[in-house]
């Protein structure tokens, strides 16, 4: 009874008959023992229906877990659509088109001296002026800005160039007339030379 | 069993020795056959490896009777390829004539079909229950049909190891198993189908 063909093998091994993962040497073993007993061909079939029910069981498996996957990431991003996220997400929204609009600069271009025609610019909104420099040596200049009460309430610096001048406003945050001076630039203590005056109006206009 | 006595029997035409013989092998043979060639025409093919099996003994080409079994493992072997080359000829004298090509049918008759469907349904959710590392044995083996060596090497198993966690998640996703198929009376179709 040395021969191994006599004994039964192992489940181990009838599975690897099955998986056709068999060595040489076990298969011929196997084969032959299998060929004559009625036992073992119970245990193939046995052992056959549980591997088959276990792949499938598996592909069922897998299959459910790449749909859940996929579910996931689908619902990953719907389930942020939330009536609290979205009103959360609209009033995020306005206030950055709010802070947005109140920080771009709005052009206003003036070419008009201090006389009867005022420029009405937007209160609360940074300004960018273009001004007639017509006349005015190109070079550094000094601009200030004057409430209705003569108190300055802005000092800056800009150039003429192209017979224009180019300023850019902070907010003014009280509505009323509003003067826009142009100096020349220093040459001592005395301070630079008035050079034009433009009346502006700073009114809620959006 | 005394090999000689039945080969002895067989040599001189004894009727037990033919009916000792058939008992013995038939249920081998027919599975084996079925699994490599499937089930068409199976029972035309267990009669003609018997008969070569006998005739062979009684021309005496079995010179030593107690390599018996390993006779009959070389014949039913040589019975297969001689199968399989026929299919391969027939194929090819009827490619001009067939449009299809006949293939074997490897599939579960409709009861055994349901009960695996059954049963897998059922050891879904077992499997479910399984560790993450004891599944992925499962499906590395049973479906990618991975090598125990290359499973081993790139799961950083021992032999052992891989034995025991397998067997052990077997028998872990058998135990749930079996206690929702006997719920679901699918051992008794089981029974049903292996008793017929």
């Amino acid at each position: 009874m040395n021969e191994p063909y006599l004994e039964h093998p192992s489940e181990e091994a009838l599975e690897r008959f099955l998986l056709n993962m068999s060595p040489e040497e076990e298969l011929e073993a196997l084969e032959t023992h299998v060929l004559a007993c009625s036992y073992c061909v119970d245990q193939l079939e046995y052992l056959e229906t549980q591997i088959a029910a276990t792949r499938l069981a598996l592909q069922m498996l897998e299959s459910d877990q790449a749909k859940k996957k996929s579910v996931d990431q689908n619902s990953s991003w719907k389930s942020w659509f939330t009536i609290p996220r979205l009103s959360l997400a609209g009033a995020g929204a306005a206030l950055a088109a709010g802070v947005l609009f109140f920080s771009l600069p709005r052009d206003v271009n003036l070419t008009a001296f201090r006389g009867t025609e005022t420029a009405i610019v937007s209160e609360w909104r940074p300004l960018r002026l273009h001004l007639n420099a017509k006349g005015l040596p190109e070079g550094p200049i000094l601009v200030e800005l004057a409430n209705n009460s003569g108190s300055i309430v802005w000092k800056g610096t800009s150039a003429v160039g192209h017979d224009t001048v180019d300023v850019t406003l902070p907010r003014i945050t009280k509505s009323g007339p509003h003067f826009l001076r142009l100096y020349t630039a220093p040459q001592d203590a005395s301070g630079g030379e008035l050079l034009r005056e433009f009346a502006l109006h700073a009114k809620a206009v959006w | 069993m005394e090999w000689g006595i039945l080969v002895s029997q067989i040599k001189v035409g004894e009727e037990t020795g033919m009916e000792q013989l058939y008992r013995l092998f038939s249920r081998g043979i027919r599975y084996y056959l079925c699994r490599q060639l499937g089930p068409q025409e199976l029972e035309d093919k267990v009669h003609d490896t018997f008969l070569i099996v006998v005739n062979a003994i009684r021309r005496g080409d079995l010179r030593e009777p107690e390599r018996l079994m390993g006779f009959v493992r070389t014949v039913v072997r040589r019975q297969v390829a001689a199968y399989i080359e026929q299919a391969v000829h027939n194929r090819r004298e009827q490619a001009d004539l067939e449009t299809g090509v006949t293939v074997a049918d490897r599939k579960e008759n409709p009861e055994q079909e349901a009960m695996i469907r059954q049963k897998a349904a059922l050891m879904e959710s077992a499997l479910s229950a399984l560790s993450e590392r004891d599944r992925e044995i499962l499906v590395r083996f049973y479906l990618k049909e991975q090598p125990q060596d290359q499973i081993c090497r790139e799961m950083d198993l021992t032999e052992t190891q891989f034995r025991l966690l397998k067997s052990r998640a077997k028998a872990k996703f058998g135990e749930i198993g079996k206690k929702k198929l006997a719920a679901s009376g699918i051992f008794s179709v089981l029974v049903r189908a292996q008793a017929g």
